[in-house]
């Protein structure tokens, strides 16, 4: 089925460098450039290059199989080979050493597999070097967070305030009926507490 | 009073979609010039793209404190709606709507402050605007601190049928 065999092609190579595609850097710091590979069915004699814009090979290696480790056909000096292909994923991540504001741009990771018919695959890093880190600043969800938990800790003290309060003005409306049972002394009434303050009184006076 | 509580929940639906309106839209202040027109809001300045938003230094903490009171004016805004609805089953008959009138007031309270400190501190001479006026999230703005309080005292004084 010839469909099917397009499909097998148009999918079975893929190069990822994982969920973004843009690293930060420090001045004159040493960056990591990731990019993993992964094969439907294996791969045999696999070459990759990464390129910077697209023009200028940096690093360009090849890989026997899945139990052998790759090994350096050409390199720019200052880029570091980390990588390693003989474990879980097919890692060929390079580790640029001392960036300069000149580095930034665009690093392509590209591989090709002779044992998928030569299928080919690429993905791009954008690399941006910076003076200083600038630290996230979340200021505003701090007064968010603030305003909004300030409110729930006044609604709170609000309702507790609220209990206390009808509770001591239950407490000296208890008191009062108190009084009145037993100055009136024989009263059946069943206002007021029917409990045993109530009932403790009655007696002596009957 | 039913016909009451009905264009008073529609006026506060309208509410809190004009606050969404205003918060997410960045056009809180517009300069048109010979070149084009620029639309600046509390996000980003828009020309043709969008980038960000230039503000000096002294300025960064009243843009942050507007940016926070407008979201938390959505957040109490829709609480308000929810605490609505539900407070328009299990109340009582005869009570009033304390909690969703209280909330709403609180939302005024948070718009109260967020517009005024835009009015107060971006709405004067600016470094790139020329010649400067309002956007239409700014009339937004001060339209939905009338509504709320509007609303939230309606709240507070009619009772459940």
């Amino acid at each position: 089925l010839p469909g099917l065999h397009v499909l097998a092609i148009a999918f079975a190579l893929e190069v990822s460098v994982g969920k973004t595609n843009t690293v930060m850097a420090l001045n004159d710091s040493n960056v990591l450039l990731p990019c993993v590979f992964t094969t439907c069915i294996g791969f045999q004699d696999l070459v990759f290059t990464w390129y910077f814009n697209s023009t200028e090979l940096i690093y360009h290696g090849k890989i026997k199989n899945k139990a052998t480790e790759p090994t350096l056909v050409s390199r720019n000096p200052r880029v570091e080979f980390v990588g390693s292909t003989t474990k879980k994923d097919n890692n060929i991540s390079i580790v640029l050493n001392n960036v300069e504001f000149s580095d930034a741009g665009k690093y392509t990771c590209h591989v090709k597999n002779p044992k998928e018919k030569n299928a080919q695959h690429n993905a791009t890093i954008f690399l941006t070097v910076v003076h200083k880190m600038v630290e996230t600043d979340n200021t505003v969800t701090l007064i968010i967070v603030g305003v909004v938990g300030g409110l729930i800790g006044l609604l709170i003290l609000f309702m507790l305030i609220k209990r206390v309060v009808l509770f001591i003005i239950k407490k000296t409306q208890d008191g009062k009926k108190e009084c009145l049972v037993s100055s009136s002394g024989n009263d059946n009434t069943e206002n007021g507490l029917a409990g045993s303050k109530a009932e403790q009184k009655a007696p002596p006076k009957a | 009073m039913l016909v009451l509580l009905a264009g008073i929940f529609v006026v506060h639906i309208a509410t809190v979609i004009m606050l969404f309106v205003s918060t997410i839209a960045n056009v809180w202040m517009v300069n048109s010039s010979s070149l084009g027109t620029i639309s600046s809001g509390l996000w980003l300045m828009c020309n043709k793209t969008c980038s960000q938003l230039p503000v000096s230094s002294r300025d960064e903490a009243s843009l942050k404190a507007v940016q926070a009171f407008m979201i938390l004016s959505i957040i109490f805004s829709v609480m308000a709606l929810i605490l609505f609805i539900i407070q328009l089953f299990t109340l009582e008959k005869g009570k009033r709507f304390y909690m969703t009138g209280a909330v709403m007031l609180v939302c005024w309270m948070c718009i109260l402050i967020a517009v005024s400190i835009y009015t107060a501190r971006f709405t004067g001479r600016r470094l790139y605007f020329t010649n400067p006026h309002h956007g239409y999230c700014f009339i937004l703005a001060w339209i939905c601190f009338c509504f709320s309080f509007i609303i939230g005292i309606l709240y507070l004084v009619l009772r459940k049928k």
